[in-house]
C-alpha cells in the first residue's frame, strides 16, 4: 500500500498498482522504493484526488500504453467508454481540476479523457459560444479579428 | 452564476498550454478555426502547426504518421495552388485535401470533351501547366488538351497540336513511354525516337537515336521516369530501348548518341524495360520467357549482372517499375507482386489476394518519400502498397465490378477504371470513395453518331435519375449493390430508348453479346483536381473537377514561361518545315478515320467492314453484361496479351464471322 496526502493534507491509501498509474508516483517509489511516508501531492486537493484515485482503481487492470505509439496515433474523441463518459459528468471546475491533477500527477488515459471530454464541449461551437462555455475575456482587438477572419475565408470557402 | 464562472475563469487562465494544445488536437478543422477566435492565448496554440498536424490526422484517420507526414501535396509543399493560394504547413495540407474532397463529392464542374489521336495507349498529365497529353501507337500521334480550361488543343481539323512521332513518315509506332514533358517512341524497324515537349505541351525538339536496333523496339524508358513531374533529378535524357531481338540500346534523348549496347542471355524478345537507381541499373524483363534481367551500367559488360524468373505462372507482366532512389525494381506478373533487388533477390511481396493481378501503376516522389505501388485485380479488388517495405497502406473490396483495367496514383487520389467504364476516385489517406463515375462510348444523343465520343452517361444528367453525388455517397458508404442496380437499371432502360429510335443499333442487333472488346478506359492518369480517363479506341476524353478558382501560375514559372515560349517559337519555327511533310501525311490519315466515324446514322446500311467494327465495339460495350463465368473478363481479347493492332484484327475477324451484314465495299 502506498499513501497520497493531498494538498489539504488528508492521506488516502491507495494500493501500488493503482498508484503507479501516475507516472509522477511511479517513477518517485521506482527512486525511492517503497516508503512507509506519505507521498505528498501539494497541487492536488483532497476533493480531487479523491476522484482521480476513483478512476485509477476502475482502470488498475488496463493494459499499460506505451508512451511512443499513444503518441502517433491519431487523436479521436468519440470512442468514450459509457463508465469514462458517467465518471466525466462533473462541474467545469472539477473537469478542469482533473486536467490539472492528471497533467501534474502524468496519467496519460485520465489526461487523455478530459482533454476528449473538453473537446467534445467545445466541438461545432462558435468562438463566442466557446467564450460563454468557459467566461473567457475576448482580449482580441477588432482589427485583430478581422485579420483572423479574413485568413480563415480562404480555409472555409470550398 | 456569475460567483460560480470566476473560479472557472481564473483556473483556464491557468490551464497549461499544453493541455490546450491536447484538447485543441482533438477536434476538426472548423472547430479548430473558431478556436483561434477565442482569445491570443487559444489563437497561439490553435495556430500552431502543431495542432493542424493533429487535426490533419485526426481528419485522414489511421495512417502512420511517417507516411502521412512524407504523403504531402505537390501545392502544400512548394505553396501552390491546392493548398489554397500558397499557404504551407500541415493547416495549408488539411484545407487543401478537404477542398480537394469536397470537390470531388460535391461533383463541381465536370467536362467532357474529346480529341482523336487513335487508339490511346497512355495518358499523361502535367499538373503544373495544366494540361493532359494522350499518346497513341497506331498513329504514332499525341493529342493535347486542357481539361481545367474544357480545352483540347487538337480536334478533327487542327492537326498543328497533335504531336507526331516518326520523320520517315512510319504509321505506326510498336512501343511509347512517356511523361510530362518527353515522349519516347519505339518503331518496328527498330529505331527509337524521342520528342521533347514544350512546357505548354506542344513538339519542342525531336531526336532519332542514332544506332537502330536489329528488331522492333518493345519497350522504352527514360532514366527519370518513374519520378513524380515535380522533381527533376540526375542526367535524365538517358532513354533505354528494349527490342524483340533480346538487345537493349541506352542512348541520351538529347543528342541521339549511343551510350551503351546491352544483350539478353538468351536472346529472349524484351518487353518491358525500367531504369533502377537512378541512371545506374537498366531491368528488362521478357513476358514470353520469365525471366528479369539486370545490367549494372557501371560494370563495362554486355551481358547482364544478374538474371531472375518472374515469379509465377504465369509470368504474363503487367508492369516493370524501378525504384530511382535504390538499387531495386517492381515486377508484377498476373499471378503477383514483387519487390527485388538488383541482384535478383526478392526483398518484399505484396500480398494482393489470389486473382489475377490486371492493372498496377507505380508512383515515385523525392528521395523521403515512400513509392506507391497501386495494384487492381480481375475481381474489382485494389490495393494500395507501400512500394518499399510491401506494406498495405489501403485496399479496396470490390471497388469495381469488373476487373481493373487501369489505375493512377498521386499523392492525394488514386483512380481505378474498369472496361466497362466504371471510373472510381478514392483518396490515398482516408481511402474514401470520393467519386464514380459510369464513362461510355456513344454519345447518342446528338444527331450524329460519334460512336467513340466518351461521354458520362446521360443516366447522370436526367432529373429522374439518380444524381451523380447520391450515386457517390451510396459507393462512398459501400452500398454497391444498391448502386449498381440502380444504375443498370437506367442504363438499360435508357438503352431501350434509345435503341428503338437507332437504325444503327437494330443493325447490330445480331452482334453476339458475348462478344465483348476493350472498349472503355485503357488509361487513366490522376492530376489533383482532375482525372483524365482515356478509351482504347480511337478516341481520349477527359474528365476533370474543376477548382472553382484556376490554378495561378507561381510567378517563377511564368517569367520563365514568357522567356521559354520565346525560345519555343524559335525551336518551333525550326522545326516546322520538319513536321510539314508528317503532318500532311497524318492528317491524311486522320481525316480517313474521322470521315468514317461521323458516318450519319442513315448512312449506316453502308458501313465497311471498319465501322461496322466500331459500331459493334460500341455496343457490345454498353450492353450489361451477360451473367457470366467469374474469369470472363480473361476472354477478352486484351487480356489475351494481345497487340492493339491484333486486337484489331481479332475484332475486326468476329465482326466479319458474325455480322449479319453483306459486305459493302463503300459508303453511298
Amino acid at each position: 500500500m502506498v499513501t497520497l496526502q493531498s494538498s489539504d493534507k488528508r492521506d488516502f491509501q491507495v494500493s501500488m498498482e493503482v498508484a503507479k498509474q501516475s507516472v509522477l508516483i511511479k517513477n518517485l517509489i521506482d527512486d525511492l522504493g517503497e516508503t512507509e511516508e506519505a507521498i505528498p501531492l501539494p497541487n492536488v486537493t483532497s476533493k480531487v484526488l479523491q476522484k482521480v484515485i476513483e478512476y485509477c482503481e476502475h482502470h488498475k487492470h488496463d493494459p499499460p500504453v506505451i508512451k511512443d505509439e499513444y503518441d502517433d496515433l491519431p487523436k479521436r474523441s468519440d470512442d468514450i467508454s459509457p463508465w469514462d463518459e458517467q465518471y466525466m459528468k462533473v462541474d467545469q471546475e472539477m473537469l478542469f481540476e482533473i486536467l490539472l491533477a492528471s497533467n501534474y500527477m502524468d496519467i496519460k488515459p485520465l489526461l487523455d479523457l478530459g482533454c476528449k471530454t473538453v473537446a467534445n464541449m467545445i466541438r461545432g461551437k462558435s468562438a463566442e459560444e466557446i467564450r460563454k462555455m468557459f467566461n473567457i475575456v475576448d482580449d482580441f482587438t477588432p482589427e485583430e479579428k478581422e485579420q483572423i477572419k479574413r485568413e480563415n475565408e480562404w480555409a472555409e470557402a470550398n | 452564476m456569475a460567483k460560480q464562472n470566476a473560479p472557472t475563469e481564473e483556473r483556464f487562465g491557468r490551464m497549461p498550454t499544453d493541455i490546450l494544445e491536447q484538447v485543441l488536437a482533438r477536434v476538426d478543422a472548423a472547430t479548430l478555426l473558431e478556436a483561434g477566435l477565442v482569445s491570443r492565448r487559444w489563437q497561439a496554440v490553435a495556430s500552431s502547426d502543431h495542432s493542424w498536424r493533429q487535426a490533419v490526422q485526426q481528419r485522414f484517420g489511421q495512417r502512420p504518421t511517417q507516411w502521412l507526414q512524407t504523403m504531402r501535396m505537390p501545392g502544400t509543399a512548394h505553396g501552390g495552388w491546392v493548398g489554397g493560394g500558397g499557404a504551407r504547413g500541415w493547416r495549408g495540407e488539411l484545407v487543401g485535401r478537404e477542398r480537394l474532397q469536397a470537390q470531388w463529392m460535391a461533383g463541381a464542374r465536370q467536362q467532357e470533351f474529346c480529341a482523336r489521336a487513335g487508339m490511346v495507349d497512355a495518358v499523361v498529365v502535367s499538373e503544373q501547366h495544366g494540361w493532359a497529353l494522350a499518346v497513341s501507337c497506331s498513329t504514332a500521334a499525341a493529342v493535347r488538351c486542357a481539361p481545367q480550361k474544357g480545352r483540347v488543343y487538337a480536334r478533327d481539323a487542327d492537326t498543328d497540336a497533335i504531336v507526331f512521332a516518326v520523320p520517315n513518315g512510319m504509321m505506326a509506332a510498336s512501343s511509347v513511354a512517356t511523361r510530362a514533358d518527353r515522349i519516347m517512341w519505339g518503331l518496328p524497324d527498330g529505331q527509337s525516337v524521342a520528342t521533347a515537349l514544350t512546357r505548354g505541351g506542344t513538339l519542342k525538339r525531336r531526336v532519332t537515336a542514332q544506332q537502330r536496333l536489329e528488331h522492333e523496339v518493345l519497350a522504352l524508358a527514360g532514366a527519370g521516369d518513374a519520378l513524380a513531374q515535380h522533381v527533376a533529378r540526375g542526367n535524365d535524357d538517358l532513354v533505354a530501348s528494349a527490342s524483340a531481338g533480346g538487345a537493349v540500346l541506352v542512348w541520351s534523348a538529347a543528342d541521339g548518341q549511343t551510350y551503351r549496347e546491352l544483350h539478353a542471355e538468351p536472346p529472349v524478345p524484351l518487353d518491358r524495360v525500367t531504369w533502377a537507381a537512378g541512371e545506374r541499373f537498366v531491368v528488362a524483363a521478357s513476358s514470353a520467357a520469365g525471366l528479369v534481367f539486370v545490367w549494372d551500367l557501371e560494370l563495362q559488360d554486355r551481358r547482364p549482372a544478374a538474371t531472375a524468373a518472374v515469379p509465377g505462372d504465369p509470368a504474363a507482366l503487367v508492369l516493370l517499375a524501378g525504384d530511382p532512389h535504390a538499387a531495386a525494381f517492381v515486377v508484377v506478373s498476373e499471378s503477383g507482386a514483387t519487390r527485388m533487388g538488383a541482384d535478383g533477390t526478392t526483398v518484399a511481396t505484396f500480398a494482393a489476394g489470389d486473382a489475377t493481378l490486371t492493372a498496377a501503376t507505380w508512383t515515385v516522389g523525392a528521395v523521403d518519400e515512400p513509392p506507391l505501388l497501386a495494384l487492381g485485380n480481375a475481381a474489382g479488388d485494389a490495393w494500395l502498397f507501400d512500394g518499399t517495405s510491401g506494406a498495405v497502406l489501403q485496399h479496396w473490396p470490390h471497388l469495381l465490378q469488373r476487373a481493373v483495367a487501369a489505375a493512377a496514383v498521386n499523392a492525394a487520389v488514386a483512380v481505378f477504371a474498369a472496361r466497362d467504364g466504371h471510373t472510381v476516385v478514392v483518396d490515398v489517406l482516408s481511402g474514401r470513395v470520393l467519386r464514380a463515375m459510369r464513362c461510355r462510348c456513344g454519345g447518342r444523343s446528338t444527331r450524329t453518331v460519334d460512336p467513340w465520343m466518351w461521354s458520362v452517361h446521360p443516366v447522370l444528367r436526367t432529373e429522374q435519375a439518380p444524381t451523380d453525388v447520391q450515386l457517390t455517397q451510396q459507393l462512398a458508404a459501400r452500398d454497391t449493390a444498391a448502386w449498381d442496380r440502380q444504375m443498370t437499371a437506367h442504363i438499360d432502360a435508357l438503352d431501350r430508348r434509345i435503341a428503338a429510335q437507332d437504325n444503327v443499333a437494330r443493325l447490330f442487333a445480331a452482334v453476339p453479346r458475348t462478344t465483348r472488346f476493350p472498349t472503355a478506359v485503357a488509361a487513366v492518369a490522376a492530376g489533383y483536381g482532375w482525372v483524365v480517363a482515356a478509351t482504347g479506341m480511337h478516341i481520349h476524353a477527359c474528365f476533370a473537377i474543376a477548382s472553382r478558382r484556376p490554378p495561378p501560375a507561381p510567378v517563377r514559372i511564368a517569367r520563365e514561361s514568357h522567356a521559354q515560349r520565346m525560345a519555343d517559337g524559335l525551336a518551333e519555327a525550326r522545326q516546322e518545315e520538319d513536321c510539314a511533310r508528317d503532318r500532311r501525311l497524318h492528317e491524311h490519315a486522320l481525316r480517313s478515320h474521322i470521315e468514317r466515324e461521323f458516318e450519319e446514322p442513315a448512312a449506316a446500311l453502308g458501313l465497311t467492314p471498319d465501322e461496322q467494327l466500331a459500331y459493334a465495339l460500341m455496343l457490345s460495350a454498353d450492353a450489361p453484361a451477360p451473367p457470366s463465368a467469374p474469369d470472363a473478363d480473361r476472354s477478352e481479347p486484351l487480356d489475351l496479351g494481345l497487340s492493339p493492332d491484333e486486337q484489331l484484327a481479332y475484332a475486326l475477324m468476329l465482326s466479319a464471322d458474325d455480322s449479319p451484314l453483306p459486305p459493302t465495299s463503300s459508303p453511298p
